[in-house]
């Protein structure tokens, strides 16, 4: 079988392309009501078979070979409205009937959507980095055009240090690669970078968006799940060991089916425990049985299989061959999987934690439960008076029962006297208490529903995971409408006919089954898809331009034989993740300028022919990592429970009641990375979702990259930023040389470069004009510089200070990976 | 009650003929005129016809405000206050809550009359949102299909019961940016208590942040870090960020990226919205008169149980006025989000105390734009994810409904003094006019100009629009018959 880039170079020596010029086309235009779902007259142009079988009028709507017998072209050539096809929109163009002409002429062959055929790589003269160079050069040269030169050197330091691990680079990186700008040295950088820790966290952040992880369940509640951090934990940790690709797959998708499952692989299955799930009380389960059930299939599809599935519930998809009924069938690998949560051990640390926690809230539940007591043996009596009775004089009884009931010292005296030796006021407090033994008792009502809500939260060591339910299984049926109250046939578990073969293991096929399918060498979207994803992470952009969708709907990739390329060098190195981001991080399109080039601008504004790399500015955990690296915050634990950091007061009002207790982590927790932020789905952390974070609800396979004033003012000004500025400003303030040396030391540490002379005439006379303004303003420069005053420097100059390293971490550069 | 599926080949078609002409959805074309940049995205794009509103108060009344006891009086219900339901009303539905079998009939304590000269009943609950009858359109025959609040919330506001869906005001901006230049397009008031659905209700969904709801806070800055660090003052900001801007143009001049540029523009709007939001928030320019009538310096009754006191009344009020100083100042969309209308329980008394609540300030509010000439343009909406069921729940209370419920809307070209739709004599179903969220959905956006199928984005290949696949137009409630249909 020829492979798909050798096929698409014959289709391009012919002037019409099925794949190109005619797919696209009827799918557009026709299927619509000649296609999977419906077939109006008795058409179906989807399938070569159907579309050159007698119509019901008896006409052929296709003859192969004889245009002017096809009705096809006599219906989209007429005049006659009420004749001519497609009756809805403008008729097509002659561009397009030619085409359509000419595919008919030449036997109207039907070849199959592109990602849909399994990769296969031609022949090429090179191997390596230098086949990706190949490919993009020949293209950009067809089209009159060079690469650009290479980026500067402390530019792809950069870059490298950000793509590989979200963070700076260290100077002495930077200084080594600019002295000896050799492939060797640059070599070196990346091995070091692909061996930090930090990788896993780069790359395991950009897995979780496809997995929408977040600390909480969404919907009403959206109550905490405490351990969601440790399938963020096993994400970070396969990649970093460098996890073969499809066992990261297989064990997301089926850890609990391995033999001998251990208990990491079941951490694993935590993937399908991501979805949002609904605790409100007064719900359908079955509905949202479904829903949970609906997510699991299409987050599977979109993240590995690179498929919008989803309209496959209600209906057959309208362009791709996927019916309803397969929809279901990929369902049917999910119906029966149940939560499965265990308990373990945890380290001792989380062990003393949680039981301290435990303790703590059982002391307050009882003594919460003492104090209702009380309050409801007071509430029996009138007065005040008639329940001391009660206690026949017993002071100690008495003692202690005020005690319990948490009020004032004073009113507790009062209550203390008896009623003869109260004084007026004393008597009037005591009978104003009496008054609100009912608001006292609601009070503590709710103060132990809290609490119960805090049980919830305790941090308990457990693992949430999947497993396949053995009694009570579900069968699974084909829903009318995507209703899960009208039931059609039953179905069983298979994977799409349209793609490549299923061979399960038993006549049961289960998600094993369904993961070794996936993960096969004659998969066709797989590999493709899992390529195109680490390519857009190093390029700003797909080969592919829309990773969730390599259906017919979706982008051709701009460079077919390079996915495939890369595809097959994933499968053949064994799915060897950091092998496939150095080949990429190595070649000399990777190492390209990203400067905009006018040559070529018009042409291509969208860089699909990679003349140039891309420059982006970096993710919203990034932002803040990188704010944080820079004056040396940055806390740079790896893996871990979920932190908190400062946030706004009231930043929970528009939060519905369930409130999350937002205790500020400790320092050095506070200054950990932003991928650690609890991630609350009702309220999420504000300075990240200003940022494009994604709201982790459903599977996303592409962030937004605004551009918004709201961004601005988090880093001018949000605490978080501002304590940034304040340590960089006064490592400015103590550190030797002059004040242009100084400014050099801000550019170094942030940009990784020096600035040139215009730049530092403006940085000297913002520091200049602060100084001055500081000087006679030195109240203010006290506020300014706050927790981060120097022993041996003014406020007044530290205060100038970081008003400069507040601008030069305010830079566009500083937060756009160039 | 199956939603019908009409025919839209026609309008298909005249979008696909104008498409193929150039004249495609308008905010998709602007797009594509401003590729890598997200500068520009704010600016002002005409409107598929002429609209008549150009600007939107939503109060979001969360929860589920009783329609029965509110805007759709039911007398049978107290004359057949306990008594069963038959049957055949009860086979096909589920409650959250109530037990069929046990579910009686709940008469209501309210009591209604004909308000203005429209005579449109209202519930003595609301008596000054009443006295405002001649300027609304009620629409008794609301409907959706889910009766749970966060899936609820999602339909109204995104259309579809499903996350990560653009919501109303994200589309309004999208399709139509904002004329206010140093504020955001889409704003977000609460007091004290948001929606359960939290901030899946002002999402962009997968639209950029620029079209997400921007929440404006009650206590501290009004927009989150809007305020400069301490010791930073106007003139420090100032010479702050023209050292940036001059910085970032070194730089744009050697790369000349476009995001550079707009990076510029952003810091500028940030500044200048850093006046202009203290200067929003900042009453003192109000009369005397006007901070009374809104009630803005009401205190809070005691609150019932569920209820949270504090100076909620204060809030409610304050965000009132604020959603006319926000679309005085070419807002687009203001979304006042308030969620305490769940009454399983203790109705009579949590119920009048919301209500009391919103009265006041929402009738000065309508009251007051129309003084100001400003309520022509400015459509003012009440509405929230379901009603309640005309059954009672427990000792005192409703659970939810979602088979027929009310909202109201005023302003900005809706017919005003009437009623739309009829519900059966228990307020269980409509029998006439039924209006599914996404016919609402539709009719707003008409409202402004926009045709709710031709505002579409693609997503994951699909042209996704903010009324799903549905939705029709309600044109009796539009006060000028439209040429454009």
């Amino acid at each position: 079988m020829l492979g798909t880039s050798c096929l698409l170079a014959v289709e391009q020596q012919r002037s019409v392309s099925f794949r190109r010029d005619i797919q696209p086309l009827l799918a557009r235009r026709c299927f619509v009501c000649h296609g999977p779902s419906e077939q109006r007259g008795g058409l179906a142009l989807h399938l070569r078979h159907a579309a050159t079988a007698p119509t019901d009028s008896g006409n052929y709507a296709i003859v192969a070979g004889h245009p002017d017998d096809s009705q096809l072209l006599s219906r989209v050539l007429s005049h006659d409205e009420q004749f001519r096809m497609p009756l809805e929109g403008p008729a097509l163009s002659a561009d397009e009937i030619g085409k359509l002409r000419e595919w008919i002429v030449q036997g109207a062959e039907y070849t199959q959507h592109w990602a849909f055929v399994v990769p296969q790589r031609e022949p090429l003269p090179v191997t390596g980095p230098a086949a990706i160079d190949l490919y993009v050069g020949r293209r950009l040269r067809a089209a009159g055009f060079q690469t650009s030169p290479r980026a500067e050197s402390h530019t792809l330091v950069r870059r490298l240090a950000i793509d590989l691990l979200g963070l700076l680079p260290t100077p002495e990186q930077v200084d080594r690669f600019v002295q000896d700008p050799s492939d060797d040295v640059y070599e070196e950088l990346v091995d070091q970078m692909l061996q930090s820790k930090h990788f896993g966290e780069r790359w395991g952040r950009h897995w979780l968006d496809l997995a929408r992880y977040a600390d909480t369940f969404g919907y009403e509640r959206d109550d905490v799940r405490p351990n969601a951090w440790r399938y963020r934990d096993w994400v970070i940790h396969s990649i970093n060991t460098n996890q073969p690709y499809n066992d990261f797959l297989t064990e997301q998708l089926a850890g609990d089916l391995l033999t001998d499952a251990t208990v990491e692989q079941q951490v694993a299955t935590g993937l399908h425990r991501m979805n949002t799930k609904n605790n409100e009380s007064g719900i359908n389960k079955e509905d949202y049985h479904n829903r949970e059930t609906v997510d699991r299939v299409n987050t599977t599809a979109t993240a590995m299989l690179g498929l919008t599935i989803g309209c496959a519930q209600c209906h057959d998809h309208k362009y791709d061959p996927i019916s309803q009924k397969e929809f279901y069938q990929l369902y049917s690998f999910f119906d029966n999987v149940a939560e499965n949560d265990f308990d373990i051990e945890g380290t001792n640390e989380e062990q003393t934690r949680y039981q301290q926690a435990q303790s703590a809230l059982e002391a307050r539940r009882e003594q919460l439960k003492t104090r209702r007591a009380v309050l409801e043996e007071m509430k029996e009596h009138v007065t005040a008076a008639t329940w001391r009775l009660s206690l026949n004089n017993d002071a100690q009884v008495l003692t202690d029962k005020l005690q319990a009931l948490e009020i004032s010292e004073s009113q507790r005296n009062s209550l203390e006297c008896a009623r003869t030796e109260q004084t007026a006021g004393q008597r009037r407090q005591v009978d104003a208490f009496w008054e609100t033994l009912a608001a006292l008792h609601d009070d503590t009502g709710k103060a132990l529903a809290q609490l119960s809500v805090q049980t919830r939260h305790l941090p308990k060591p457990y693992v949430m995971a999947l497993h396949e339910k053995e009694e009570e299984r579900r069968e699974t049926f084909f829903l009318v409408r995507g209703d899960f109250k009208q039931k059609g046939e039953r179905v069983g578990s298979r994977t799409p006919g349209a793609l490549s073969l299923f061979r399960p293991r038993s006549e049961a096929p289960d998600r094993l089954d369904l993961a070794r399918w996936i993960t096969s060498r004659d998969n066709p979207l797989a590999a493709r898809v899992a390529a195109n994803h680490f390519w857009r992470h190093l390029f700003g952009a797909g080969l592919v331009s829309t990773p969730d969708d390599f259906g017919i709907q979706g982008e051709p990739p701009s460079h077919p034989g390079l996915l495939d390329w890369l595809a097959v060098e994933l499968m053949e190195s064994g799915w060897d993740r950091k092998h496939l981001v150095k080949t990429i991080v190595m070649s000399n399109t990777y190492r390209q300028s990203s400067f905009h080039r006018e040559d070529i601008q018009q042409i291509d504004p969208e860089n699909r022919l990679l003349s140039r790399q891309s420059r982006f500015r970096v993710e919203a955990e990034i932002v803040r990592d990188l704010f944080l690296a820079a004056p040396g915050l940055l806390h740079r634990q790896v893996g871990g429970p979920t932190i908190y950091p400062f946030v706004p007061a009231a930043t929970e009002d528009l939060a519905y009641k369930y409130k999350t207790q937002w205790i500020v982590s400790d320092n050095p927790n506070c200054y950990r990375r932003g991928m650690y932020i609890h991630f609350k789905r009702t309220n999420p952390y504000p300075s990240l979702m200003m940022f494009d974070a994604p709201e982790s609800n459903v599977c996303l396979a592409q962030r937004n990259r605004s551009n918004t004033p709201l961004q601005a003012l988090v880093t001018l000004n949000d605490p978080v930023f501002v304590e940034c500025a304040q340590a960089l400003g006064r490592d400015l303030a103590i550190s030797d040389g002059t004040p242009e040396e100084r400014i050099q030391v801000a550019a170094a540490r942030c940009l990784l470069r020096t600035f040139v002379a215009r730049e530092v005439r403006v940085l000297l006379s913002l520091l200049q004009s602060q100084r001055i303004w500081y000087g006679d303003h030195p109240a203010e420069a006290d506020h300014l510089v706050a927790g981060y005053a120097a022993d041996e420097v003014a406020n007044t100059e530290t205060a100038a200070w970081l008003a400069v390293a507040r601008a030069v971490l305010n830079l566009d550069e500083f937060v756009t990976r160039e | 009650m199956k939603r019908e599926l009409h025919n839209r080949r026609q309008a298909r078609r005249d979008f696909l003929t104008s498409a193929a002409s150039g004249l495609g959805g308008v905010a998709l074309t602007a797009m594509l005129q401003e590729p890598a940049s997200s500068s520009q995205t704010l600016r002002v794009r005409p409107s598929h016809f002429a609209p008549s509103a150009k600007r939107c108060i939503f109060i979001f009344m969360a929860g589920g405000p009783s329609h029965v006891d509110l805007f759709d009086p039911k007398p049978i219900l107290n004359e057949r206050d306990g008594q069963q339901l038959p049957d055949s009303l009860l086979q096909d539905v589920e409650f959250a809550f109530i037990k069929k079998e046990k579910a009686k009939l709940k008469g209501s304590a309210a009591r209604f009359r004909p308000r203005g000269e429209c005579g449109t009943e209202f519930s003595d609950m609301i008596p000054q949102i009443g006295g405002c009858a001649d300027d609304i359109a009620v629409v008794r025959t609301m409907y959706g299909e889910q009766f749970n609040h966060h899936p609820g919330q999602l339909l109204l506001s995104s259309g579809k019961a499903e996350m990560g869906r653009p919501t109303i005001g994200s589309w309004l901006v999208y399709g139509l940016g904002s004329e206010s230049e140093n504020l955001p397009g889409y704003v977000v008031l609460s007091a004290g208590r948001g929606a359960s659905g939290g901030s899946s209700n002002w999402s962009s969904g997968f639209l950029p942040s620029t079209y997400q709801g921007v929440p404006f806070r009650g206590q501290g800055d009004p927009i989150m870090y809007l305020s400069n660090p301490a010791g930073v003052r106007a003139p420090n900001q100032r010479a702050a960020l023209d050292a940036i801007g001059q910085l970032n143009e070194i730089r744009y001049q050697q790369v000349q990226d476009p995001e550079i540029a707009s990076r510029i523009e952003q810091y500028e709007l940030a500044f200048r919205m850093q006046s202009a939001a203290p200067e929003l928030t900042d009453l003192s320019g109000e009369t005397r008169r006007t901070l009374e009538t809104y009630g803005v310096e009401r205190s809070s009754p005691r609150p019932t149980a569920s209820m949270q006191g504090g100076d909620t009344y204060h809030r409610f009020s304050t965000n009132c006025l604020l959603a006319r100083r926000l679309v005085e100042r070419g807002v687009r969309f203001v979304n006042i989000v308030h969620a305490s209308w769940d009454q399983h329980g203790d109705l009579k008394h949590d119920l009048a105390w919301n209500c009391r609540m919103a009265d006041q300030p929402i009738a000065a509010l309508i009251r007051d734009l129309k003084s100001r000439g400003m309520l022509e343009e400015t459509l003012v909406v009440w509405a929230s994810e379901f009603g309640r069921t005309p059954l009672g729940q427990g000792e005192d209370g409703r659970d939810h409904h979602p088979f027929a419920f009310s909202i109201w809307m005023a302003g900005g070209g809706v017919q005003g003094g009437m009623v739309h739709g009829q519900t059966d004599e228990i307020g269980w179903a409509p029998v006439r006019d039924a209006v599914h969220i996404n016919d609402f959905q539709a009719t707003l956006l008409h409202l402004f100009g926009l045709d709710h199928e031709q505002l579409t984005a693609n997503y994951r290949g699909l042209d996704v629009r903010l009324t799903n696949l549905e939705g029709q137009v309600v044109y009796p409630l539009l006060n000028r018959p439209s040429a454009d249909v």
